[in-house]
């Protein structure tokens, strides 16, 4: 078993017939296999499942599905702007630092509030179903000791994240989802905005936007699934074929 | 390898959503489509034909989705008029950056404005207000100052307005325009704070925007924090200053993290009515 791979985590719901674990396995991935953790029945150690290359991390279905996904974004937001505070801070500002960790900051409490919705039953059908685990970022390709390399990817990922947002709750089931992901989006684009400015490029737009009308860009789940899994390490990567 | 074990696991991963698998993946078929269509230069067409498509026969849908159009034209008119009344003037003494920013942001209101003209039939746009917006705020095209303070009123309360009314667009296609307009607006309203000096985000419900008396006859105060109170129902529409988002109270507290960051991580929605009084004070 692989360190990197997706842990579901405990959970008390229903068995399924054998029937919906056919559909289930044959609906997630074609040709996937589950591979058992050599966990015993009371182990506390959650067992994991992964496909034959490895590279699948199961984000759910439904609402719990476009939580997960939108959580991945903010985990590597995280991830990122912390990197950024610790290995680039002779190359920034005072003004520059106190920025990014504000937004380190709100991008980490995100991070918690999607991982707490998906156990919470007004935003899930069927709280608990699948959490997600610390997904390992791959920033490889940036260089952290150049000023602008770090805030473009930055800006980039915030970027992704409105359009994904905006993809993400045009699939909601709930209300109360809907809410919480609305809640995020509009200061991600502040913080998109924000960094931006900072590198003197356009503040309102997402350079990928393409609509002629003042309009920010959509992508759909799928999409945003593949735009994330560029940073992050293979093995770890998520499954995009059941998403939007 | 343990059978039993394998599905238990399976027991846990997911519920009654996989009943949903077939009608989902055919819905994002659909959804496939659509979105490379929105994509394409030609919005306000494809937008106009997907009502008619979408909502032909579901009257009730498209007449809330209509309202809602309507709704969201009669805020960016206003924001237009007022970025188009303050670049006209010249007793503001607005820096070349600060013309830049503005303009940009005039010109993203006047797109704003032509693409939901676009897509409202003629008989559902609304009245065009009347938009005197020195009426409280006296020197607002005199000064620098008051002019930012205003937009950043304007663009903080539209960043609530969409949000207050995507849940009545639900799984439409029209929601997703709206939330693309929307990122703009919190763009918009990032972009201002920061010119007036203030964080992109909004603490608490905290407010630079100042005070005014209300002009005779009225009686009473336009209070600057007006624009981050709570709205009605509260526990619909609750103040910037909340830190119970979707409802999970039990996330903040005890976490460490003080009111003021927490709340900051957050913009709130907003009902119309509440969004409606509220932008009626800049132009009483």
């Amino acid at each position: 078993m692989t360190k990197h791979s997706l842990f579901l985590s405990p959970s008390r719901g229903p068995r399924l017939p054998r029937r919906a674990f056919l559909r289930y396995t044959g609906a997630t991935s074609v040709g996937m296999a589950l591979v058992l953790a050599g966990c015993k029945k009371d182990d506390p150690q959650p067992t994991a499942i992964l496909n034959t290359s490895g590279e699948t991390v199961l984000l759910g279905s439904g609402d719990t599905a476009l939580l997960n996904l939108m959580q991945a974004g903010k985990q590597l937001s995280t991830d990122l702007l912390d990197r950024i505070l610790k290995v680039s801070p002779a190359v920034l500002t005072t003004n520059e630092l106190a920025l990014v960790r504000d937004m380190q900051a709100q991008q980490k409490i995100h991070r918690d509030a999607l991982k707490a919705a998906v156990n919470s039953a007004r935003t899930v059908a069927s709280p608990q179903a699948l959490n997600l685990a610390d997904l390992p970022a791959d920033f490889s390709a940036i260089d952290f000791t150049q000023r602008a390399a770090p805030l473009a990817a930055a800006h980039s990922l915030l970027n992704t994240l409105v359009a994904a947002a905006a993809g993400a709750m045009r699939y909601t089931a709930r209300a109360a989802t809907l809410t919480l992901l609305g809640q995020v989006l509009s200061v991600d684009a502040r913080h998109a905005a924000t960094l931006g400015s900072l590198l003197a490029v356009p503040t309102y737009t997402d350079p990928q936007d393409g609509a002629p009308d003042a309009r920010n860009r959509t992508l759909r789940p799928a999409q945003t699934a593949a735009a994330l899994n560029a940073s992050i390490k293979s093995g770890s990567r998520l499954l995009t074929n059941n998403l939007a | 390898m343990n059978l039993f074990q394998i599905f238990d696991s399976i027991s846990k991963v997911d519920d009654a959503a996989l009943d949903r698998f077939d009608t989902r993946r055919a819905v994002f078929g659909h959804m496939f489509s659509t979105g490379k269509k929105i994509t394409a230069a030609a919005a306000p067409v494809f937008l106009a034909s997907l009502f008619n498509k979408a909502y032909a026969g579901e009257t009730g849908v498209r007449e809330t989705v209509n309202q809602v159009l309507a709704y969201a034209l009669r805020l960016e008119r206003l924001e237009y008029q007022f970025y188009k009344q303050g670049l006209e003037s010249t007793s503001i003494a607005l820096s070349g950056d600060d013309r830049a920013g503005l303009q940009e942001i005039r010109d993203n209101e006047a797109s704003h404005v032509a693409l939901l003209e676009s897509v409202l039939p003629a008989a559902q746009q609304p009245a065009l207000d009347n938009h005197r917006f020195n009426k409280v705020y006296t020197e607002v095209f005199n000064d620098r100052a008051t002019f930012l303070a205003v937009a950043q009123a304007l663009e903080d309360t539209g960043v609530r307005a969409y949000k207050g009314r995507a849940a009545e667009l639900l799984g439409t296609d029209t929601l997703t325009v709206a939330l693309n307009i929307h990122s703009v607006e919190a763009r918009h309203a990032s972009h201002i704070r920061r010119l007036r000096g203030e964080k992109a985000w909004i603490e608490e419900a905290n407010s630079t925007i100042p005070n005014v008396p209300l002009p005779a006859p009225a009686m009473g105060t336009v209070a600057g924090n007006a624009f981050y109170q709570a709205g009605s129902p509260a526990a619909d529409y609750p103040s910037e200053a909340n830190t119970a988002q979707g409802g999970l109270t039990g996330l903040y507290a005890g976490n460490g993290i003080p009111a003021s960051r927490y709340s900051e991580a957050f913009d709130e929605p907003l009902d119309k009515n509440t969004v409606l009084d509220t932008v009626s004070l800049l132009f009483l």
